[in-house]
């Protein structure tokens, strides 16, 4: 019973005391809402519900009772509030010693009392009957105290209505001071009082008299049959007679009225059964109602109505209604069945199940609907996962080139997380450098990442209901109250078995999802024997490291979405593993793919030279790697929760081992390049950049490259690489985070040291070889002999020659790199010395003009590449000049410097670029 | 239930107020005004009736206990007893009938008289039925002047109008939380070191003091 309103409470009583039969007024809150709701109503433990006249929700009326306790409290009882409290109480006084003609500090009401049980509103005045002055005689109230005449007449009273009447009290009472005519006149009134009384009988006599008449004559009549009858005898007593007559009127009044009343009772019957048809309406009805509701859907109705004729018939024992009960059961109980199939039936929404799950509650069904649910669409998750993989391993085999059907699948759950995903994977993607491919791309997207995709955004579809569901099952809010209490104690033992199984579904779940991608992205990963559930992707090239990347945000997205079901992290460890998994291998192929990009890196060497004497070979290296480096950039970020991928010395190695195979896959392009065939060279497209300010650019007019301009384009590309490159490269593997950069930069280094040394002396050989050559026999020409020679007039042609030589060398050099320059002229002014200072020492006598023209070319040679001197050479030099005779006189100097300075007027022009050189290597 | 609330209902304070004044001058009317928000028209003579009532006082429940005497002359010697029982008292006389008010001196005499124990017994002067202004033969300054030459408060009410009658109510609250109590409680706390009595002794102190002035 529901109880809409407070329960009373009585705060005033008026009076607080009172002899029996005394009328109150009791006030206070929530007396009831109407004289109905009045149901009890108690003072000192006596019941006055009789007398209680409830004036409003704040007031009653009513007389107290004869009750035993002299004070207590007042109980208002009403049905809409229940049994009430009173804050006040009443004293009840001794009746007995307020009689009604005393006085009394309280009033005491003039009703007549003693008619109030049968009919408290005919009340007839108490005077009418008991006059109070039955004397008739001016009443004069005594001072004599009450107790005083109560020990004076013990057990006595000065009642004249009560049975122990005592006139003397009576008289002290009221006429102790009345004179003794007084009293004698009062005795006439008494008897004149008694003579009212005794001829008021007579009159009403009188009145009556015809009545009595009547009476008197009907009595006489059947006096007089009576006695006729008496004298005759006829048969029997007469009273037997009587009887007999009375017996026959009786049975002919019977058979009279036979007919009617035996319709009468038929109608009653017929009457009767409808009314129990209508008043039970709703059980005969139910079957059908059910049936009805159910088509309709309405279960929530037919569970109330099975609820309510549960309660009303569910333990009757009239037949009719048993049987119609057994009827309704069996339709619950194929509700039951039809809910039950209904639950399990996948897909469904979880509202759905949920509705399902609280019907079935409702309905008390057997076992546990919602744990029924859970494992069904555990399996349904699993089934489905499965099913996908099929799916698209199907496709994959079936039509390679056609799209996947199930790439459209952007049915309407598609969480919002996919779409944010997909968008930001396009937006990587158009970033590339590869951006014209895009379109295709997007298109073309691989059957595994699409197979990913779609995975994740299956479990995160279903996961999450699934989740909710158990949350649901396991707080109770999946049951309706009432069912509650059924299920509870069934429920609450197997709780912890539940807890241990769910736990075990949602990382079978994880696990088949880590296992499926694993199969798809990692086949290596998962065991041999799982191969075949998991994997079956007859795929043999390797995902892109981009679509990796991209794979890996998708699942991290998966991931994210998981913990924000506050699934415990401990279920979600797979993934984490497999996250970790994922760019180990993303960063491993992201590397691969870079080095075989580097190796085609030599293919687009295009030999033009700018004018720091680079190509853009080193520049396209470094894009090469930042670019890789940069998609790798999201993979190698380590999100909350998530290892470094560097963190186990393995990969670090392995990372570390990869990043150096790159950097000497690139020497070894350069290398190729520095040795291709001059005939591999497409030199077609070799064209001058016009624009830049190369000073020597008009020369190079019909530019074609030889060998030795690539070795040396090759070679100043080093130096940059081994200046710029390598160390920016360094400080990008640093940004991102890579291990054991020192040793990449170190080893990378070292080979390219060893590459450059390689290439330059290459070069220096190419160069110095015929300059140095083309020393002895020039010495010789004309067949010069040292010793018979006429004094000299000037430079010979051979040194002008060989100087020539190195020009062009330095020419050569400085169109391609300055920088190269002092360093390749001063190896090739070394060689020229020390061929010089061999030749020198291998002369066995000087003439003195011979002396002093080798001294002469000597000097010439030595001041002309004066810039390019380095220890060495200048030994050689020494050496050479050591190997000549002094100088013997004045004079020869004086000639010798003479002829110096003529060679080098002579030879201003040309030598000037050695200056020039010099200048601008000032300037650098 | 019932058993519970009852129980918390003894626990809480508990004062009493007695209504004192001649007959008909409206002291039912008032306190069944105050009680429940209701005037009474039909005129009954009081016997002596019993209400309670809980206030919020500061936060705290307490319980007002009102007894409404018989203002007629015929219950004048069952008086005494119930003044022993009061605490605080309110006279009460109607501002038409002068005689009602010289009556209250001789309420404020027997109360004296039946409580001369006591050294302060707290009273309030409330002149009733302000509504029939026109029909006033007690001038206002007259009641008030006579209030403060008792040391006492004066209200005027009008029972019908429901004029005054918060105010009436919260100085029968201050008279029913009288002196005399702060004083009782003082002299619990006194002995003991209950810091919670003493703040709320401290309390209680501070809203009489508010009350009164």
């Amino acid at each position: 019973m529901s109880r809409s309103r407070q329960p009373p409470l009585v705060t005033g009583i008026s009076p607080n005391e009172g002899i029996p039969w005394t009328k109150v007024t009791i006030r206070g809150e929530n007396l009831g809402t109407g004289p109905i709701d009045l149901i009890g109503l108690t003072i000192c433990g006596h019941n006055c519900l009789l007398t209680a006249e409830w004036m409003s929700a704040s007031k009653i009326v009513c007389r107290v009772g004869q009750a035993k306790n002299d004070k207590g409290d007042i109980i208002v009882t009403t049905k809409s509030g229940g049994k009430g409290t009173s804050t006040v109480s009443f004293k009840l006084l001794k009746p007995e010693k307020i009689g009604l003609l005393d006085q009394s500090a309280v009033w005491v009401d003039e009703m007549n009392y003693y008619d109030m049980r049968t009919d408290r509103n005919k009340g007839i005045p108490p005077l009418s009957l008991r006059p109070a002055n039955p004397l008739g005689i001016e009443i004069e109230k005594s001072k004599f105290p009450q107790k005083d005449l109560e020990m004076l007449f013990p057990g006595m009273s000065a009642d004249f209505t009560s049975e122990n009447f005592s006139a003397a009290w009576y008289l002290i009472e009221n006429h102790s001071t009345t004179s003794f005519e007084q009293l004698k006149m009062a005795v006439t009134n008494l008897k004149r009082q008694a003579n009212k009384k005794s001829e008021g009988s007579l009159a009403y006599v009188k009145g009556g008299l015809s009545t009595f008449f009547e009476a008197q004559d009907a009595l006489s009549a059947i006096h007089q049959k009576l006695e006729a009858d008496g004298t005759e005898k006829v048969e029997g007593s007469m009273t037997q007679k009587l009887e007999n007559v009375l017996n026959r009127a009786s049975n002919t009044a019977d058979t009279l009225f036979q007919e009617v009343l035996g319709r009468k009772d038929k109608a009653d019957s017929t009457r009767n059964a409808l009314n129990v048809l209508q008043r039970f309406k709703f059980l005969f009805n139910l079957p059908l109602n059910i049936e009805r509701n159910i088509q309709k859907g309405d279960y929530d109705v037919v569970i109330n109505d099975y609820e309510k004729a549960k309660s009303l018939f569910g333990k009757t024992e009239v037949q009719v209604f048993k049987k119609y009960y057994a009827e309704v059961e069996t339709r619950i109980e194929d509700l039951r069945e039809l809910l039950l199939a209904k639950l399990l039936e996948t897909p469904s929404t979880l509202h759905d199940q949920k509705r399902y799950i609280r019907y079935l509650s409702d309905l008390h069904a057997l076992g546990d609907p919602a744990w029924q649910c859970i494992g069904a669409q555990h399996r349904w998750i699993l089934q489905l996962m499965h099913s996908c993989k099929e799916g698209y391993v199907q496709d994959l085999k079936g039509a390679p080139g056609l799209h996947s059907p199930m790439l459209d699948l952007d049915n309407d759950t598609r969480p919002l997380v996919l779409g944010h995903l997909s968008q930001t994977a396009s937006l990587k993607r158009g970033s590339s450098f590869q951006s014209g491919r895009d379109d295709t791309w997007r298109y073309k997207t691989p059957h595994r990442v699409a197979f990913v995709e779609k995975l994740t955004k299956l479990v995160l579809s279903q996961l999450p209901n699934f989740w909710k569901l158990w949350i649901s099952y396991v707080n109770g809010s999946l049951f309706s109250e009432t069912a509650e209490k059924s299920g509870q104690i069934e429920r609450s033992k197997n709780v912890r078995q539940r807890q241990n199984d769910f736990k075990k579904m949602i990382q079978e779940v994880m696990q088949c999802l880590v296992k499926l991608i694993r199969g798809a992205l990692l086949p290596l990963s998962i065991p041999e024997c799982g191969v075949r559930q998991y994997g079956g992707w007859e795929v043999k090239s390797e995902l892109s490291g981009q679509w990796l990347a991209h794979v890996i945000q998708t699942v991290r997205l998966t991931y994210e979405s998981l913990t924000a079901l506050e699934i415990p992290n401990d279920m979600l460890q797979t993934i984490q593993d497999l996250i970790l998994d994922l760019r180990v291998r993303c960063v491993t192929v992201t590397l691969q793919h870079t080095a075989e990009e580097i190796k085609r890196l030599a293919e687009k060497e295009d030999w033009i030279v700018d004018n720091e004497g680079l190509t853009s070979l080193p520049c396209q290296f470094e894009q090469c790697i930042v670019h890789s480096l940069q998609s790798l950039k999201g993979v190698l970020e380590c999100k909350p929760g998530e290892a470094s991928v560097f963190q186990q010395p393995k990969t670090q190695e392995e990372v570390c081992q990869l990043s150096i195979s790159i950097m000497q896959i690139f020497i070894y392009c350069l290398e190729q390049l520095s040795t291709k065939p001059d005939a591999d060279v497409d030199t077609t497209h070799l064209s001058i950049d016009v624009s830049s300010p190369d000073l020597f650019g008009s020369i190079h007019e019909d530019f074609s490259l030889t060998s030795e301009q690539r070795l040396l384009i090759v070679l100043s590309n080093c130096c940059y690489l081994e200046r710029h490159t390598f160390l920016n490269i360094a400080e990008h593997f640093e940004k991102h985070n890579f291990q054991g950069i020192e040793k990449i930069t170190q080893v990378s280094m070292a080979s390219l040291k060893e590459l450059d040394q390689r290439l330059f002396e290459n070069y220096i050989e190419l160069k110095a070889d015929p300059i140095v050559g083309s020393l002895e026999p020039g010495i010789y020409a004309g067949y010069f002999d040292w010793k018979d020679c006429l004094p000299p007039t000037g430079v010979r042609n051979y040194l002008k020659e060989a100087l020539v030589n190195i020009i062009a060398v330095h020419a050569e050099v400085f169109t391609i790199s300055k920088e190269l320059v002092p360093r390749v002229l001063s190896k090739v002014v070394e060689a020229v010395s020390e061929e010089l200072s061999r030749l020198m020492q291998c002369v066995s006598s000087f003439s003195k003009n011979g002396a002093l023209q080798a001294r002469l070319e000597i000097c010439a040679l030595r001041d002309t590449v004066a810039v390019h001197l380095t220890p060495e050479s200048k030994s050689s030099f020494k050496q050479a000049l050591e190997a000549l005779p002094q100088l013997s006189s004045g004079a020869d100097k004086k000639l010798l410097e003479e002829l110096l300075n003529k060679f080098k007027s002579s030879m201003h022009l040309q030598l000037t670029c050695f200056q020039a050189t010099s200048s601008t290597m000032m300037k650098t | 239930m019932a058993a519970n609330k009852s129980k918390s209902q003894s626990s809480l304070a508990l004062h009493k107020v007695i209504m004192v004044g001649s007959g008909g001058v409206g002291k039912s009317a008032l306190t069944l005004q105050f009680m429940y928000d209701e005037f009474v028209e039909d005129y009954e003579p009081t016997k002596a009736d019993s209400y309670r009532k809980k206030v919020v006082l500061d936060g705290e429940e307490v319980q007002i206990d009102i007894l409404d005497t018989a203002g007629q002359e015929d219950y004048a010697a069952i008086r005494d007893n119930y003044f022993r029982s009061g605490e605080g008292f309110l006279l009460v006389f109607s501002i038409t009938e002068h005689e009602s008010f010289t009556a209250t001196a001789e309420f404020r005499e027997q109360i004296l008289r039946v409580k001369a124990e006591e050294d302060k017994i707290p009273l309030l002067v409330v002149g009733n039925k302000s509504d029939l202004e026109e029909r006033r033969q007690v001038p206002i300054e007259e009641a008030r002047s006579k209030a403060e030459e008792w040391g006492v408060q004066y209200v005027e009410t009008s029972a019908k109008t429901r004029a005054n009658v918060d105010k009436f109510a919260t100085c029968l609250i201050s008279v029913a939380v009288d002196s005399r109590s702060i004083w009782k409680m003082y002299e619990y706390i006194k002995d003991g070191t209950n810091d919670v009595m003493l703040w709320k002794f401290l309390r209680v102190c501070a809203i009489s003091v508010s009350l009164k002035l």
